[in-house]
Formats: C-alpha cells, sequence, structure tokens
C-alpha cells in the first residue's frame, strides 16, 4: 500500500486523469475503441518512463471500457463491444427519458467492477506468480495455445475462422528474425520486414483504419441522440444492488482472466445470470432493467483486473487492450512473467495505482460529465473518420519514424476490413502476432530438451501442469468440433 | 442437387488457405533443406511448417463446411444494410494519395517561433490539411466552415502535440 501511495505524486495523478479523459471520449465515441486509443498511446509514449506510460494507458483502459455505455444508454451505439448488453436496457430507459439515471447506474456499477477486478489482482497476481514459476517451455507453449484456442471459439461464430485468424497472426509473427538462431525468415529481400513487424502498426491498422473502413462500407455515418434531464437518484436506493454486481463481478473477473474471452463475453454471461437469478426486476429485461445494466457494466469492468493477471503473470494476455499493453512493457524493457512482480515491483504499483486512481476520475467524471457530453459524441462519422485517418498515420509512423510502417498500417487496416466482412475475428489475429515468438521459442526450447531425454513422450507431457494444459487444450479443441458439439448440446438437453 | 458451389464463401476461402498453407510448408522445407542446420529441433523452419499443417486442416474444415452448406441450400451470409464497397475503394485511393505524398514531396520547412516553442509547418501539415478537406467533402461534408477549420485545426493540434509538445516526429 505504502509503494503504491509513494508512485501517487502530482505528475502521476495529471497523467492518470488525462489517460482518464481521453478514455471518457475515446470509449463513448462510436467508431473509437480503446484498443485503438492504446494502441495510438504506444506509439506516443515511446519515450517516456515506463510509470508515466502506465499512469496514461491505465486511465484510457479503466474509463474507456466503462465509457461504451455512455452511447450505447445515449444513442443505442455501443461505444465499445463490451457495452453491447448494455444498450438493451440502457437505451430503452433512455427512450423513456430516464437517460441520467441508467448513466447513474453505469457509472456506480462500472466503479463496483472495476475496483472489485483491481483488489483481486492485488491479492491474486503473488499467488498465481508462484505456480507461473513452475512452468517449463512446454507449458508457455500450451498456454499460449490454449489462449488462441479459446479466443478462436469465444471471438467467432464459426471455430475454423477463429483459428485461421490465429494462425494468419503466427505467419506473420514469424516475420523477421527468428527468436532463437535469429535466422531471416519469410522477410523476401524486403528490407523493411527484417527487423519483423511491429506490433503498433499491425494493431492501430486492425483495429484503427479497419474500422474507419467498415463504417463507410455499411455507409451509417449518423446517429441520433436523446435529451438529457437530471434526475435525482439517492446512493442507497442505487446501491442495493450490490449482491447481484458482486456476483456479475466475479464472473467478469474469471471471464477476463481466460484468454481471450473478454468484456463482450462476460457482459453476455452476467446477463444471462441476471434475468435468471432477479425474479423482480425493476422493469422487463430488455425493456429498461436496471439490473440489466448492473450486470452488464459489474462484469465487464471487473474484466479488467482478470485481463491482467494471466498478462501480468505468465505474459498471456487477456483481451486485446492487454495484448497492447503487453506490447508496452517489452517496448519499455520490461518481461512480464513469473518473476515480473519481484523484479518490476515499481512497475506493478504502477499498475495497481493508475488503475485505482482511474476508477477514481471514472466515478467523477462518469457523474459529472458523461451526461454533458451527448453532444460531442454524436459528432457525425463523416468528419470523425477523416481525423482517425490522420490519427493512425500519426501513431504508426511515430513508433519507428519510418513511412513503411504506415504502408504496414494501412496494409493491415485492410486485412481487418476483409477480414471482418467475411466474419474473420481479429482478436486471435493479435493474440497470435503478440505471443508468436513465445511460442514458438518455447516449442523449440520444449522439443531440444526433450530430444536428449530417454522417453522423449513423457519429457515433453510428463509434467503436472503440462498435463493439465494439454487435456484443457484438448479439451476446447475437440468441444468445438461439430460432431462433438452437436452430442454436447443433445446431452444437456 | 449440386455437390459443390464455388461461389460459396467458405469454398473459395477454404481453397484460398490451403493454397496459403501449400506456400507457406513449401517455404519452410525448401528453406530447411538449404540450411546448414539439419536438426529439427533446433531448425527456424519448424514452426512455420507446424503452423503450414495447422492451416491446411482448417482450410479443409472450412472447404468441407462449405460443401455441406451448398448440399443443405445455404446461402452465403448477406445484410439487409446498404453496403458501399465504391465508398471503400475511393477512401481507399484517397489515403494512398495522402501516403504517397507523405512519402515523395519536399515542401520547404517553415519555422513559426512563437514566444517559448516553435512550430514547424511541412509536409505533414499541408497534405493533412488538403487530405482531411478532400476525404470530408468526398464523405459529404458542405458546409464550408467544417471544411476549412476541422483540415486546419487538426493539422495545427497535432503538430503542436506531438512535434512541439511531445517530441514524437511527424511523417
Amino acid at each position: 500500500m505504502a509503494e503504491m501511495l509513494s508512485i501517487m505524486d502530482p505528475r502521476f495523478i495529471i497523467l492518470v486523469f488525462v489517460g482518464s479523459v481521453a478514455g471518457l471520449f475515446v470509449g463513448s465515441i462510436p467508431g473509437l475503441s480503446v484498443s485503438m486509443a492504446t494502441a495510438l498511446l504506444v506509439s506516443i509514449t515511446y519515450t517516456w518512463e515506463t510509470t508515466d506510460a502506465l499512469a496514461m494507458i491505465m486511465g484510457v483502459y479503466v474509463v474507456g471500457v466503462f465509457s461504451g455505455a455512455v452511447s450505447a444508454i445515449l444513442i443505442n451505439i455501443p461505444g465499445a463491444p463490451s457495452s453491447v448488453v448494455t444498450t438493451l436496457d440502457g437505451y430503452p430507459l433512455s427512450k423513456k427519458g430516464e437517460a441520467y439515471k441508467a448513466l447513474y447506474y453505469a457509472t456506480i456499477y462500472s466503479f463496483i467492477g472495476s475496483v472489485f477486478g483491481l483488489v483481486c489482482l492485488w491479492l491474486l497476481a503473488k499467488p498465481v506468480s508462484q505456480i507461473a514459476i513452475k512452468f517449463r517451455p512446454m507449458d508457455y507453449f500450451l498456454l499460449a495455445l490454449f489462449g488462441l484456442a479459446t479466443v478462436g471459439s469465444v471471438t467467432a461464430k464459426n471455430y475454423s475462422r477463429g483459428l485461421i485468424s490465429a494462425a494468419i497472426g503466427l505467419i506473420i509473427s514469424m516475420i523477421g528474425l527468428d527468436p532463437l538462431v535469429g535466422t531471416q525468415r519469410l522477410t523476401f529481400g524486403i528490407d523493411g520486414l527484417k527487423s519483423g513487424i511491429n506490433t503498433v502498426p499491425a494493431l492501430v491498422g486492425l483495429f484503427g483504419f479497419a474500422e474507419v473502413l467498415s463504417v463507410v462500407y455499411d455507409g451509417q455515418l449518423k446517429a441520433t441522440v436523446l435529451t438529457m434531464e437530471k434526475q435525482k437518484i439517492s446512493l442507497k436506493e442505487a446501491l442495493k444492488h450490490w449482491k447481484l454486481s458482486l456476483y456479475t463481478s466475479t464472473i467478469g473477473l474469471v471471464i477476463g482472466a481466460l484468454p481471450g474471452a473478454g468484456g463482450p463475453v462476460a457482459a453476455f454471461l452476467s446477463y444471462n445470470e441476471a434475468k435468471r437469478i432477479v425474479k423482480k426486476p425493476s422493469a422487463p429485461f430488455g425493456e429498461g432493467a436496471v439490473e440489466g445494466i448492473v450486470a452488464s457494466e459489474s462484469s465487464n469492468n471487473a474484466c479488467i483486473g482478470g485481463a491482467l493477471i494471466p498478462m501480468l503473470t505468465l505474459a498471456v494476455p487477456g483481451d486485446a487492450v492487454t495484448a497492447i499493453i503487453l506490447s508496452v512493457f517489452y517496448v519499455h524493457g520490461l518481461k512480464p512473467g513469473p518473476m515480473f512482480i519481484r523484479e518490476s515491483m515499481s512497475s506493478f504499483h504502477a499498475i495497481l495505482a493508475g488503475g485505482f486512481l482511474a476508477c477514481v476520475a471514472m466515478l467523477f467524471l462518469g457523474l459529472l460529465v458523461a451526461p454533458r457530453i451527448s453532444k460531442l459524441i454524436s459528432v457525425p462519422k463523416n468528419i470523425l473518420l477523416p481525423v482517425v485517418t490522420v490519427l493512425c498515420v500519426v501513431g504508426s509512423f511515430a513508433c519507428n519514424n519510418r513511412l513503411f510502417d504506415v504502408a504496414l498500417m494501412f496494409l493491415f487496416g485492410l486485412l481487418g476490413f476483409l477480414m471482418r466482412r467475411r466474419g474473420y475475428p481479429g482478436a486471435p489475429l493479435v493474440l497470435a502476432l503478440v505471443l508468436g515468438q513465445t511460442m514458438d521459442s518455447n516449442f523449440r526450447r520444449a522439443v531440444s530438451l526433450a530430444s536428449v531425454a530417454d522417453n522423449q513422450i513423457l519429457a515433453m507431457f510428463g509434467h503436472p501442469i503440462t498435463i493439465v494444459l494439454l487435456i484443457c487444450t484438448l479439451a476446447v479443441l475437440l468441444g468445438n468440433v461439430p460432431g462433438v458439439k452437436k452430442v454436447l448440446a443433445k446431452r444437456s438437453a | 442437387m449440386k455437390s459443390m458451389d464455388l461461389s460459396n464463401h467458405s469454398i473459395q476461402e477454404g481453397i484460398f488457405f490451403l493454397f496459403l498453407s501449400a506456400c507457406l510448408f513449401w517455404y519452410g522445407m525448401d528453406s530447411y533443406s538449404n540450411s546448414f542446420n539439419k536438426d529439427w529441433s533446433q531448425s527456424p523452419y519448424l514452426f512455420p511448417v507446424l503452423v503450414s499443417l495447422l492451416m491446411a486442416v482448417l482450410a479443409v474444415s472450412l472447404f468441407y463446411q462449405g460443401v455441406k452448406q451448398t448440399k443443405d441450400g445455404v446461402e452465403n451470409e448477406s445484410s439487409s444494410t446498404k453496403k458501399c464497397t465504391v465508398q471503400v475503394l475511393v477512401v481507399l485511393g484517397i489515403t494512398l494519395l495522402y501516403y504517397v505524398a507523405l512519402a515523395v514531396l519536399k515542401i520547404p520547412y517553415v519555422t513559426f517561433g512563437i514566444l517559448a516553442w516553435s512550430l514547424t509547418i511541412s509536409n505533414f501539415e499541408i497534405v493533412t490539411v488538403v487530405f482531411l478537406f478532400a476525404m470530408m467533402f468526398y464523405l459529404g461534408v458542405r458546409k464550408l466552415p467544417i471544411l476549412i477549420l476541422v483540415p486546419i485545426g487538426t493539422s495545427l493540434f497535432l503538430s503542436v502535440t506531438f512535434r512541439a509538445m511531445l517530441h514524437v516526429l511527424l511523417p
């Protein structure tokens, strides 16, 4: 606690607040996403102190996830995928003239969910690290494979498409020097590819420019905003759903810790649970029940702490934003993993301090500023999109100061757009891009170590953690085979 | 009854990814055979070969799903909303021109010294103003104040924030 307080100097607090304000606008303006903003921030904070960079990024991350609810409630367009569920009850409540009430509940329960997730991160990171120290190269490989298998299954309607997206990410991650012996792979004599594909232009392209193209393709360049009238809501009345909030926050935490699942899945599951548990909602679900907002916002915000646990202790990101934060760590020479908390205690405390401060900023911004920005978030997209394109160019150029990265960003944007059109999710590609080198090097290390053992299969797969991870990975892979799925569905019916 | 319809997306994509996996497999095997290190466990081409095999399996699965869909008479997924392929191509064209202008044009630097900081106007600022004007005009913005103020304001804001305050290089 004392270490965390020592980090909170005025500069740190200001940076978190600036990040939070940026997160509020980025998250609430449809077409701008938290992933895109974090990816752009990586390029801006390249030369900063690690603590400063983390302060800004945690501000954007925590408040950005919450503020997706603002546009979900006011204009029926979720600012982020994790806020899709909030539209189900948030917008009907707005149509009844109770937009302020919906925003109030969203803010309070986003705060509770975020704080819950961060406290769990604080308490659980060390024990998880203790287990992670026992991990061997094959375990890291299988853990990453498990992450890709899971993300493929939860982000795509078609499992093959999810895994193909991951395979494309793996191929892209192989471009450049190989991590063990330094041989050039898949560079085809192009000088710009020799140092590999930088994650920043790839992420900016996949999340930023692809979004620009998708919005233009859909032709939906305008949005309508409902008027807002301030209402009196007592805190006591609002807090009476705390039990539901804690329950759905726990769901969010667990889902967030699973690689790739993230906020949207957590919000949907929690919403279904709320429908099952709450017998007498304030209004029928889907017609303005505050319980729906409570469940959705508590769980998607608790995902933040959940997603950071595997990222910090195992270097396996829980969602796209933590995959980008992982690249911030690499940019600043930090190595997340089992030894991270021991070796980089100050960075761990900076993340926690930044997260908690961002929660306070969220409460302030959500209650005072969010109700007033309804006009601003309805900036027509035909003005917003060109500006976003310029930001994508600036962000991708700034990481290496070369135009080749801008060209890469455009290519990734086009790839992301085509993938979206054909139903290939972007999250598995990003996860594979970030984890590819780790998988490659650990797999070869594991094979190399096993090649000198008497029983090679036992040497590779005989470790208890390896067995558990292998069973989990196979279960996810087999569970998504259409034939097996049918049998399982028949049994559960 | 149709057994295979090449207009089915899954079949098209299955063939494409099977071709991609074959190329990657060939690349891995060819590079391995030309490399000095013949130990697979240490070879940098082990992973490309494994990924190509994984992709081949997935491509076959996608292809099979496509064949099944055509047998069952399932159509490609299409949305009822209006889709603007031409608009996307024009936006890509304008963006490509923006990139070429940033890469090729050599406009002399003009630096304005204003009190403590100086503002440098170069390629980026001028090309960005032109790009934003063109793109917004194409996307339907017709209000002259917006068409003038947003490009100039954005360009100056980025220049001051990135170049002058954050010391981040711009194209």
